[in-house]
């Protein structure tokens, strides 16, 4: 598993994950429960996200070629650090699943390419799993190839779709209060904090100049391309933007009132949906990270095993569970967000700290990656 | 031991048989796994007629049919129609696959036609079908017409022989070089959610030409003529309400759709040639902005009307845009007086119409509750009936 990485691929894959999946079911569900204002709920988000990064930052800053695991387990104890890990691991697989279950339901009623669920996620899980084994220099790779064709799609759908937007349909402003807003963004919270597969990465970056600021750079990116969209999606669609369940395929093709272009829309959802992939990927990658973490597992074979557990549970959960309700129900609605807020936003705000407590203890760490500091 | 050596990679040897059927295995089921849907096997569909019949819905799908060429050899596509019938539009749309044995393909349906036995549906309902799908093009044009939708659908254009472009064309596209307005799925349907719970749709109405010899297929039954789209429905709360007549829709157009051209006639004009006679103007550019607020109890609806007009000339083709040149003026008092006098009657009588049949076509309450939120929301529910408190006012600002 060869798990070094560019700072180059770390830019553009924060930019994907922050912009990748959420125009699925995220700006319906958003729409459903703040209205014409949702978008303020998802800028709130965005914004706790970006303290929760500087301070992910910060601790590469402090780090001294240290991973995640060591971190933790130098701070929280080894059983602490482990608990923190199988939440992680839980976190991420119900995160991939909701995204990809929504992805099936877009291809399938946009271009009624209509499967069951293993005929539709065993491809998937392939891929996914070659990427992951090989490391996440591979996911890095990838997206680095893909990179150009998703953001033309992206800036496409964006074109396509402004002719017709009327922004005053974003008015007025907090007609239900600006605690609702607030409330929802909490609500929602699940779906954020997207940047968290970095602390993975921890004494696994190759940090050259300007790492922190070119890393803010392209999370700032990647909160325009979403919000844009969102925006765009609650002036087209006003009132109904709650009845949509793909935010994507309804903005690309509103606009596509001839027949002069046909369905370009459908070409732009579709290269659009690997950056979808691409995310989902990291985020096995992560989970994969994490179990190996709990496990103690250090080699290849271990996790090749690792990864078909968490492959059979994608396959067999959806099948048996109603995830995409129990997503909704219990952890955005329930008190399951604040099993994953302690994840998405207690650890990240406390890397700094235990970053320099794990220093501290261990006087520098046993393992020094070779690092250049800008 | 030297069995034991042989034995392994024989072991081996078939642990990767066994792992290759079993790829084999999986990759064949998940292909199989995958609906098939052969081009051949697919109704392609163009355009959508429902009608309403003895309580069921009448679905006339326009559907694209390749033909494998003509005498000249050169292939080409035309049209046919499919019927389907079923106590709701989902089944009557599926009755037409059914009894065709083609699989539906709606995406790339370019008009759904109301005919006019839907007047008494409740169509933001109806449509919603469309609406919750992903592949159906939100931005698809809606019209309502005169008759039934599938008589429309039995017709031919002169021009096109596929009524579904014909329409599409008509409506849609030259809809904004005439004083008419289309509107399309979306809109139609979340314009009724909001406050004013109005909308409007293009009208259609056949009229035959007589000119029936047009028509290339001497086989075939259609009858040849023009589609007329200058009149507009109007509904309130998905249901229609009324028909507003060609000065009635001119002044709504008027205020509502800014790149929509209109021309007039000015009596007594100085022609060109020094004469005085009648001189035909067109708008070539507009500019409305619209003002709502309380006053007192009643609500204030003022429209400022800014537009350019320009004596008719083979490039006043109804294509109204911004940054323009300035020109030498040939649009004199008389002509800007005559058509600000035109415009500002045109306008009154819509504003009458909505009045008087208590529909806020215009949109008042939803740019009212833009500008004042919770307030106008207390207003409104106080005064269902707030149409009728609307003084309506229009500033006309004619140039050249």
């Amino acid at each position: 598993m060869n798990n070094s990485i560019k700072q180059t691929q770390i830019i553009l894959l924060v930019i994907i994950v922050v912009a990748g999946g959420k125009f699925l079911s995220l700006p319906g569900l958003v729409a459903k429960l703040a209205g014409r204002d949702s978008w303020v709920s998802m800028a709130i988000m965005f914004a706790v996200d970006f303290v929760c990064l500087a301070f992910i930052l910060w601790s590469v800053y402090l780090n001294k070629g240290k991973s995640f695991d060591e971190i933790l387990s130098d701070v929280l104890t080894p059983v602490g650090a482990k608990i923190v890990f199988l939440i992680y691991a839980f976190f991420f697989i119900l995160r991939i699943m909701g995204g990809l279950l929504d992805t099936q339901e877009l291809i399938s009623s946009t271009l009624s390419v209509v499967t069951n669920w293993i005929a539709f996620i065993l491809p998937v899980l392939f891929v996914a799993g070659f990427n992951v084994v090989r490391g996440v220099r591979n996911i890095g790779r990838v997206t680095q190839i893909f990179f150009g064709f998703i953001f033309a799609s992206v800036v496409g759908i964006l074109l396509l779709s402004l002719k017709n937007t009327d922004f005053s349909n974003l008015q007025p402003h907090f007609a239900n209060g600006f605690d609702l807003v607030a409330k929802t963004a909490l609500d929602v919270s699940f779906w954020f904090s997207d940047y968290i597969f970095i602390l993975f990465l921890l004494g696994k970056i190759t940090k050259t100049g300007w790492f922190s600021v070119k890393v803010s750079l392209a999370y700032l990116v990647g909160v325009t391309i979403t919000l844009s969209l969102d925006v765009i999606f609650l002036c087209l669609f006003g009132n109904l933007a709650e009845f949509s369940s793909s935010a994507l395929a309804k903005v690309s093709g509103f606009n596509l009132t001839g027949s002069v272009y046909g369905r370009i829309d459908w070409l732009f959802v579709m290269i659009w949906a690997s950056s979808v992939i691409i995310k989902c990927t990291l985020f096995l990658w992560s989970a994969t990270m994490a179990l190996s973490y709990v496990f103690g597992i250090k080699n290849k074979k271990g996790y090749i095993i690792l990864f078909a557990l968490v492959g059979v549970l994608f396959v067999l959960l959806p099948l048996v569970l109603p995830i995409k309700n129990i997503i909704v129900n219990v952890f955005c609605l329930g008190v399951g967000k604040y099993v994953t807020i302690f994840v998405q936003y207690v650890i990240p705000l406390s890397m700094p700290l235990f970053t320099f407590l794990s220093n501290k203890k261990t006087n520098g760490g046993k393992n020094y990656a070779k690092q250049k500091t800008g | 031991m030297q069995n034991k050596r042989q034995a392994e990679p024989c072991a081996k040897k078939y642990a990767k048989i066994f792992l290759l059927v079993l790829v084999a295995f999986v990759v064949a089921w998940v292909a199989s796994s995958y609906t098939k849907s052969e081009l051949a096997d697919r109704a392609i569909v163009l355009g959508i007629g429902i009608d309403m019949v003895d309580d069921n819905f009448v679905v006339t799908a326009e559907v694209i049919s390749p033909n494998e060429g003509d005498e000249g050899g050169s292939s080409s596509a035309t049209s046919k129609l499919l019927t389907g019938v079923g106590q709701t539009l989902p089944l009557a749309i599926q009755d037409v696959f059914q009894t065709s044995g083609k699989n539906p393909s709606l995406g790339q349906t370019g008009i759904v036609l109301l005919g006019e036995s839907m007047n008494n549906q409740e169509l933001k309902h109806i449509l919603s079908y469309f609406i919750m799908s992903d592949a159906f093009k939100d931005g698809v044009t809606l019209a309502t017409c005169e008759g039934s939708a599938k008589k429309i659908f039995e017709s031919t254009s002169p021009v096109d022989s596929m009524v579904s472009f014909a329409l599409q064309t008509i409506i849609q596209k030259s809809g904004k070089k005439t004083n008419s307005t289309s509107n399309v799925l979306h809109n139609f349907v979340e314009r009724q959610t909001r406050h004013s719970k109005t909308s409007y749709l293009s009208k259609v109405a056949f009229v035959n030409d007589g000119n029936d010899k047009v028509n290339k297929n001497k086989d075939s039954q259609k009858k040849t003529g023009v589609y007329d789209c200058s009149k507009l429905s109007v509904f309130k709360d998905g249901y229609f309400v009324d028909v507003l007549d060609n000065d009635e829709t001119r002044g709504f157009v008027m205020l509502t759709a800014s790149k929509t051209y209109d021309n007039f006639v000015v009596d007594e004009a100085q022609s060109v040639l020094g004469t005085k006679d009648k001189v035909s103007v067109g708008i070539v550019s507009k500019k409305v902005s619209p003002d709502v607020s309380f006053d007192g109890d009643k609500i204030l609806a003022k429209y400022n009307l800014d537009m350019r007009v320009r004596r008719m000339r083979t490039d006043v083709t109804g294509n109204v845009m911004d940054f323009l040149p300035q020109l030498p003026s040939l649009i004199d008092e008389h002509i800007k007086q005559s058509v600000k006098t035109q415009t500002e009657q045109l306008v009154a009588k819509a504003f009458k119409k909505s009045k008087n049949i208590n529909c806020d076509f215009f949109g008042v309450a939803d740019a009212m509750y833009k500008k004042y939120g919770k307030k106008w929301d207390d207003y409104q529910k106080q005064n269902p009936d707030y149409t009728r408190q609307i003084e309506f006012e229009i500033v006309v600002n004619v140039d050249d």
